[in-house]
């Protein structure tokens, strides 16, 4: 098949040849009026004919023409020249950009830079004017909002966290449906969380599978491609200097609202204590005693207030979230360097991030990223440049299995996690709570412990553009990623634990300290050659690629572990003894993949586009029976606006485009696997030797119009089909080998996506300029092939410890699934018990069915929806997927003032709070608070916090489902630029700026934060981070 | 610069093209992880693998992610108002919550980990058993053949008798026979239970042959002699024996000769595993179970040692249970602690709540580093005594019980050759001295005695998960609730 290939390939070559000529040679030269530079391929038409030619590396062409033609000289993103010939047989010409234009030039996924007018498939591309008003802390974050069809979610608001980003459809059942990332051509294996804004000089979004086929096996999930700002586009002999800096505050945007009461009896002289701790009724204290934590002398037990309400007060009040949360500082320093001059030119920037984030105890994040871009113009016909970026990052923010935020909103109210001391003088009582000792005082911990978290991360890209012929040239590129990940965490020698101890230690001692050391390093590195073509023959524009590209990815890594310190103060491997070096590992993995692709893009008259493309993917990935897999493309335009003329509209294309795109297994997956630990082996993984990619086949029809002058809309309709899922089958192990699962190909999910873009330019003059930008997608998709029973989900339990996500046959995908509670009394009919009437039951005040005259009192209990059979239903309670996703901006120009402002509507979606659920459980939930409570109304603690009650055991049910709809203020800023004559001979403009960031959100969800868990499963778990508020001030400089 | 030249720098860019000719350049080799030609390329590979069997059966009835945790609190060994491993779950009072066997249930994995980690050991044994079968030998000339294959068997004979003790019922595969993966194909615990016997017995006859178990294999302070090896599989078959039955009835139907056989060439000193700091052996549940602020001794266990205190803590918070002055036992001071106050929740119900917390492991729980029995020798002391009580040698079963624990440790008054106190006695050792050693040992004793609280499963259901692989849809079946108290899968007696 490659040798197929190879030949077809040759066959092209041969097939691209000159046109022929005619009559009178005309000659000459077409440069750029901004700096006066060569332009070469550039289209020089003879109009009204079928005769063209192009620029060469030069500048320079030569075509046939009589003295009554006219030429066209026609070039992407500069505006079209005609030029009549008459006498003159050598015509120069100077083309003119067109700034608006060069902003709708796309060239991801295309044949070659395409404008936006006569692109056949979607992509939307966000330029940095839209990217740097409210500059966002990373670029993984600064999308949301802009683009239509793209959802996404922020894992969690520790600086530095990475945001969930879904292209249309979530189109997997198993493994990462993130879209691929490209950065000035490489290929990210990382994410874009530590690469800076400043730098982006735009972003293309290639939106579904027919779009990205160009990206074959990795491209699935669509492609985000960002490219960086170069000294190219600065004017002739031009240096350019910005300085920026930022400083702002980050701080939680809301705290979880909990009980202010308890259901414990109070002694009878509790006001004794009242302010230093509840004294409960049946204890007693030592005289002594500090008012917080674990006592030894204490004696006796908290006892339940007979009326089971949540209605007693504690003796004093604290607040551990507002106490322990900080409103964090965020910085950013940022200053780059760019010259152009006529061989040369180069881009250097410097960025320097520093986000504290909310929590106290821990260093927060910061963050270096340095840059140089360079082009080198090394002969007429060749062209070298290069991209350097390199980021250096620390971190040391708690991580989601702290579960900080909910460890801290879980506690009783007169619990004071700071003033207590450990028996030796250390701060953080770890025995934070005499009568609740299922945990220990999280500040201790998060005191004591020393964590590292370092990345360092080099992308390059060294490329080389040889121009053979007018039609003709060849690009080589080679590209490099290499990260280096080190991350350990140290506990002392004198970190406390409960156990092992004498009274005097309050039953607590040392544990003598641990440390554990990660490592890992990846290094990638891409080759890719690429012959392109363009050539016009007459009316008819051609342009096309053959390339060929090799991946080589190595990853390795190692892990070290030991305890027990023996020589006090010295934390490091040499001070523990070799018996008590007790964890090691290490692993290494290499991926490599070979790809041969075509695409040709053929355009007549402007008016009927077509695109055609296949590529063949060989990947080390794919089980050895299914290495190479093929991907193609067909996509069509016509723009009927160029045929036929409707009054008010400017411009009108209908589009459709049909492909196939997939995504590569895991590294292992393929193989037989016997899982090692310690040097024992066990049998855990069947291999599958046919293993391929899943294979997404996506149809979009789009249309295009503006009209009035004023409006853009663009609206596209993609329906795929992504089969060939990954399925890790459960296999029973007994009868396999001992291997308890086998990655199988198997397993449908369709999805439709319905997107629309309006832009709007409502009004535009010098000093006042307004306009709107809105996106809109929705998107559904189902499980529509199966061949396994039902199963929960892998991964699910992404932040919380409810498993209620099913892969199964027919579902909607992302259903939640689990009990309901009986809301009506025609349900309660049809599952009586056999000794009870429907007259035993009545619907209480909270609309539930429980046992009639029981309100109020320690039996009344939810009933749970029962099966005919009298087990319990256990069905779909909710879904995670929106109605829909709208962004609005607006921009708004009055002389030196700019305002900006972006919403980020959420409609419908439910949220699954399952951190209220907990917190029912620990009978903390603001929902139990009976305090204040109309007597008729209340209700006991079970009710809600019992295994019986709507806590059901931390099953998921339906009670804990909630409306996720939100409106958020995502983005805004005011401005000012200084007027130039005021900064003259200074600099070359000053502009001062007020941002904010998720600044206000409208909803009714009770959690911290609807904008929560993952977009497959949209869970408010115990280990979920809420998302920072942001405010800031930014000074931006220009020379 | 010098003029470059266009044909050579083309060809040159062209020539990455070339790189693409090697055809082997997409076969990568997984360098992480073993398959099945790497792991029993050769004998000692083979051994290698048997060498890691008993962890696996290790952890899966020993790490908190186990049954471990379940069956302690059910037997009213230990108690424990914390959700955590579904602790509080399957010991609230009264037993109203059945097995949640439900795939989403937030501890389904619980009855799920020991099940595949006992499957994986299984397995694992079966082709280690076939390799050496097929001609493999261990060894020069096969020398090892007999160590290996006396190990797999063992592994085979403790990985069904485990499966027997805790589920209703198992699928019997081993290095010669299959069955079809269904739920049909499985057979009730008891002829599960004949065939962990019969493999036990294959190991017991490898084991007169001379060889040595490395340490290593079973986390042991020191190598195991064959002989040695061979007391501890006829230990493992002395128990599965005698905690088999469900009940009174099926008591009275276990064939003590056998146990007696077997326990007389049982253990003679305890077989312990030395902690290792939660890597590769960790009795993390019997960390759990015991640690401070955690797992507190049940007042059943505390009145055994103290008849001044209650075998329940009643239904107040604060009854006024204070610290023993004198005890029956004098564990309850050397092993136990008192504990004025309880950090367990109220509102999860005043049965959860005790003055006392086991202590004795105390020091090596602090790092989880050192060693700790997981069959003491007074286990098969208990199983001699007990095979003599059953066979009418009362005074034989006396001799053993008052040599043993009840005296040196307990300081205790001799128990007579009455078979009521015997029993009494037996009952007492295993909740006292065994407290978290092994495991399930007081569930077994509390199951077969009737004395398991009304509507306490009797036994396990396979997991839910493992039903959806076989095919079953669901609900799926399950143990327990006073409601479905019927003696066979759900206890109808119970001890108060």
């Amino acid at each position: 098949m490659k040798k197929r290939l190879l030949l077809i390939f040759g066959f092209l070559f041969c097939m691209m040849g000159s046109v022929a000529a005619q009559s009178k040679a005309i000659r000459g030269k077409v440069t750029a009026t901004d700096d006066g530079s060569a332009m070469p391929g550039v289209v020089v038409q003879v109009k009204g004919t079928n005769v063209a030619t192009q620029t060469d590396g030069n500048g320079d062409y030569s075509i046939n023409a009589s003295s009554d033609q006219t030429l066209v000289f026609s070039f992407v993103g500069f505006n079209t020249i005609e030029e009549a010939v008459g006498s003159r047989s050598v015509i120069n010409v100077a083309l003119e950009t067109d700034q608006k234009l060069l902003d709708e030039v796309i060239v991801t996924g295309v044949a070659g830079a395409t404008s936006r007018k006569k692109l056949t498939v979607s992509v939307a591309k966000v330029g940095s004017d839209k990217l740097s008003i409210v500059p966002a802390t990373s670029a993984a974050g600064a999308l949301v909002g802009k683009v239509a069809g793209l959802q996404t979610s922020q894992r969690g608001g520790s600086p530095g966290a990475g945001t969930d980003m879904l292209l249309r459809g979530d189109n997997n059942i198993n493994g990462s449906s993130a879209p691929l990332l490209l950065v000035d051509g490489i290929i990210l294996t990382g994410s874009l969380a530590d690469l800076n804004v400043d730098d982006i000089e735009s972003i293309e979004v290639v939106k579904g599978a027919a779009a990205a086929a160009l990206y074959g096996s990795r491209a699935g999930n669509g492609v985000i491609a960002v490219t960086t700002k170069r000294g190219a586009n600065l004017n002739l002999n031009k240096t350019d200097v910005v300085v920026r800096n930022e400083i702002g505050a980050q701080q939680l945007a809301k705290y979880l609202e909990t009980a202010d009461s308890h259901l414990y009896s109070l002694a009878s002289d509790w006001q004794s204590a009242q302010g230093k701790y509840t004294k409960y009724a049946g204890v007693t204290y030592p005289a002594d005693y500090r008012g917080t934590g674990f006592d030894p002398r204490i004696i006796g037990s908290r006892s339940l207030d007979p009326d089971g309400y949540m209605d007693n007060p504690y003796g004093v009040y604290r607040d551990m979230q507002r106490d322990f949360f900080r409103t964090g500082t965020q910085l950013t320093n940022f200053i780059s360097v760019a010259n152009r001059s006529e061989k040369t030119n180069i881009y250097i920037s410097f960025e320097n991030n520093i986000q504290q984030g909310v929590v106290k105890l821990t260093d927060g994040y910061k963050r270096q990223n340095f840059r140089i871009n360079l082009d080198q113009q090394i002969a007429k016909w060749l062209r070298f440049s290069a991209t350097n970026a390199f980021i250096n990052r620390t971190t040391s923010t708690p991580t989601q299995s702290d579960g900080l935020f909910y460890n801290i909103a879980r506690l009783e109210k007169d619990v004071d996690l700071m003033a207590a001391k450990n028996p030796d003088g250390q701060d953080y009582y770890l025995r934070y709570n005499h009568f609740n000792e299922e945990t220990t005082n999280p500040l201790y911990e998060l005191s004591k412990r020393k964590v590292h978290n370092n990345s360092r991360r080099w992308m390059a890209n060294y490329g080389f553009n040889a121009r053979l012929t007018s039609w003709a040239d060849i690009d080589l590129t080679h590209t490099i990623e290499n990260g280096n990940i080190s991350s350990g965490t140290i506990y002392p020698q004198n970190f406390w634990t409960r156990g092992g101890g004498v009274i005097e230690n309050n039953y607590m001692s040392y544990n003598n300290g641990s440390i554990s050391k990660t490592k890992s390093e990846t290094k990638t590195n891409n080759t890719q050659f690429t012959l392109n073509l363009s050539q016009k023959f007459g009316d008819l524009s051609t342009r096309a690629k053959l390339s060929y590209l090799y991946e080589n990815r190595h990853e390795e890594g190692n892990y070290t572990f030991g305890s027990q310190f023996v020589v006090s103060g010295i934390e490091n491997f040499n001070n523990i003894k070799p018996e008590n070096l007790t964890g090691a590992s290490s692993y290494i993995q290499d991926e490599r993949a070979q790809n041969y692709f075509a695409i040709l893009g053929l355009d007549w008259k402007d008016k009927y586009l077509f695109d055609g493309m296949f590529r063949y993917d060989g990947s080390s990935l794919f089980g050895p029976e299914s290495r190479w897999n093929p991907y193609y493309r067909i996509s069509g335009a016509y723009r009927i606006s160029e045929d036929v003329s409707i009054n008010g509209i400017d411009e009108l294309k209908i589009r459709a485009a049909h492909g196939t795109a997939g995504i590569r297994p895991g590294f292992n997956w393929q193989y037989e696997v016997y899982s090692l630990g310690s040097g024992n082996a066990s049998a855990s993984q069947a291999g599958n030797r046919f293993l391929k990619p899943s294979q997404t086949e996506e149809t979009e029809v789009g249309l295009n119009v503006e009209f009035l002058k004023k409006f853009q809309f663009e609206a596209t309709y993609a329906m795929s089909t992504t089969s060939d899922q990954f399925l890790n089958v459960p296999l029973v192990a007994f009868l396999n080998d001992g291997f308890s699962r086998q990655w199988q190909n198997a397993g449908t999910v369709k999805s439709n996506t319905l997107e629309f873009t309006l832009g709007a330019n409502w009004y535009k003059k010098k000093d006042l300029s307004w306009n709107t930008n809105v996106v809109f997608s929705k998107v559904r998709q189902r499980i529509t092939e199966l061949p396994i029973a039902p199963f929960l989900a892998a991964d699910q339990q992404i932040n919380g410890d409810q498993d209620m996500y099913y892969i199964k046959e027919g579902e909607l995908y992302g259903s939640i699934y689990g009990y309901r509670m009986l809301k009506s009394m025609e349900e309660m009919a049809q599952q009586l018990p056999a000794d009870k009437t429907i007259n035993d039951y009545e619907i209480n005040s909270d609309g539930y069915v429980v046992p009639k005259g029981s309100q109020g009192t320690a039996r009344e209990m939810p009933v749970k929806k029962l099966n005919a059979d009298g087990t319990p239903w256990h069905g779909v309670i909710g879904n995670g997927t929106p109605d829909f996703l709208m962004g609005i901006s607006n921009t708004v120009m009055w002389k030196n003032i700019q305002f900006y402002l972006l919403l980020d509507w959420k409609q419908g979606g439910d949220v699954y709070n399952g951190k209220e659920q907990r917190l029912a459980f620990n009978n903390v939930s603001k929902r139990q608070d009976m305090t204040g409570v109309p007597d008729n109304l209340k209700k006991v603690a079970g009710y809600i916090g019992a295994n019986t009650g709507f806590y059901d055991s931390n099953n998921g049910n339906a009670y804990w489902v909630e409306d996720g709809t939100y409106l958020k203020v995502r983005e805004v800023a005011l401005g000012y630029s200084l007027p130039s004559q005021w900064v003259k001979g200074f600099a070359k403009g000053i502009t001062a700026r007020v941002v904010g960031r998720n600044l206000l959100t409208f909803t009714k969800y009770t959690g911290y934060d609807p904008e929560v868990g993952s977009l497959r499963f949209p869970t408010d778990g115990i280990y979920a981070n809420p998302l920072y508020r942001n405010y800031a001030f930014s000074l931006t400089l220009n020379f | 610069m010098k003029r470059i030249n266009k044909f050579f720098t083309v060809l040159a860019m062209s020539s990455v093209m070339l790189v693409g000719c090697d055809a082997d350049l997409l076969d990568v080799q997984n360098q992480n992880q073993p398959d099945f030609l790497k792991v029993y390329a050769k004998g000692e590979d083979v051994a290698n693998v048997a060498g890691g069997l008993y962890r696996t059966v290790y952890i899966a009835v020993n790490f908190a992610t186990s049954v471990k945790p379940m069956l302690a609190v059910a037997a009213d060994n230990v108690t424990c108002s914390h959700g955590n491993f579904a602790m509080w779950h399957v010991s609230s009072e009264p037993r109203e919550l059945a097995w949640d066997n439900s795939p989403s249930y937030s501890n389904e994995n619980q009855t799920r980990a020991t099940y595949e980690r006992l499957y994986s050991a299984i397995a694992t044994a079966n082709n280690v058993i076939k390799a050496i079968n097929s001609g493999v030998n261990i060894g020069a000339n096969g020398v090892d053949n007999d160590k290996v294959l006396a190990f797999a068997r063992f592994i085979q004979g403790v990985g069904y008798a485990n499966l027997a003790l805790i589920y209703d019922r198992a699928h019997v595969v081993d290095e010669e026979s299959s069955v079809e993966g269904v739920l049909e194909t499985a057979v009730p615990y008891n002829e599960v239970a004949v065939k962990a016997l019969e493999y036990l017995d294959k190991s017991i006859a490898l084991s007169n042959s001379s060889f040595t178990i490395p340490a290593s294999w079973m986390g042991a302070p020191a190598d195991i002699s064959s002989a040695d090896f061979k007391k501890i599989a006829s230990t493992s078959a002395a128990s599965l024996l005698s905690y088999l039955p469900r009940s009174k009835a099926e008591l009275a139907a276990v064939d003590w000769n056998r146990v007696k056989s077997y326990a007389d060439a049982g253990i003679t000193s305890d077989v312990v595993v030395v902690m290792d700091g939660t890597t590769l052996w960790y009795d993390e549940a019997g960390d759990y179970l015991t640690y401070d602020g955690w797992g507190k001794t049940d007042m059943y266990v505390v009145h055994m040692m103290d008849s001044k205190q209650p075998n329940h803590w009643g239904n107040s918070a604060n009854p006024g249970h204070v610290a023993s002055t004198t005890a029956d036992d004098q564990r309850l001071f050397s092993d136990f602690q008192y504990t004025p106050s309880n950090g367990f929740r109220a509102e999860r119900g005043y049965f959860n709540f005790s003055n006392y917390r086991h202590k004795r492991y105390d020091d090596i729980y602090v790092s989880a580093i050192g060693p700790k029995p997981q069959i003491m020798k007074a286990e098969n002391d208990m199983l001699k005594a007990e095979a003599r009580v059953y066979l009418g040698d009362l005074t034989g079963a006396a001799e053993i019980i008052n040599a043993g624990t009840r005296k040196t440790r307990g300081k205790m008054a001799d128990v007579t050759a009455n078979k009521e106190a015997l029993i009494q006695a037996i009952h007492h050792e295993r909740h006292v001295e065994m407290y978290t050693v092994g495991n399930g040992t007081q569930f077994y004793e509390m199951r077969k005695l009737d004395l398991l609280q009304k509507g306490t499963f009797l036994h396990l259901p396979l997991p839910a998960r493992t039903l959806q692989v076989f095919g079953v849809e669901p609900p799926f079946y399950t143990f327990g609730t006073v409601a479905k108290a019927d003696g066979k899968g759900t206890s109808a007696g119970g001890w108060r």
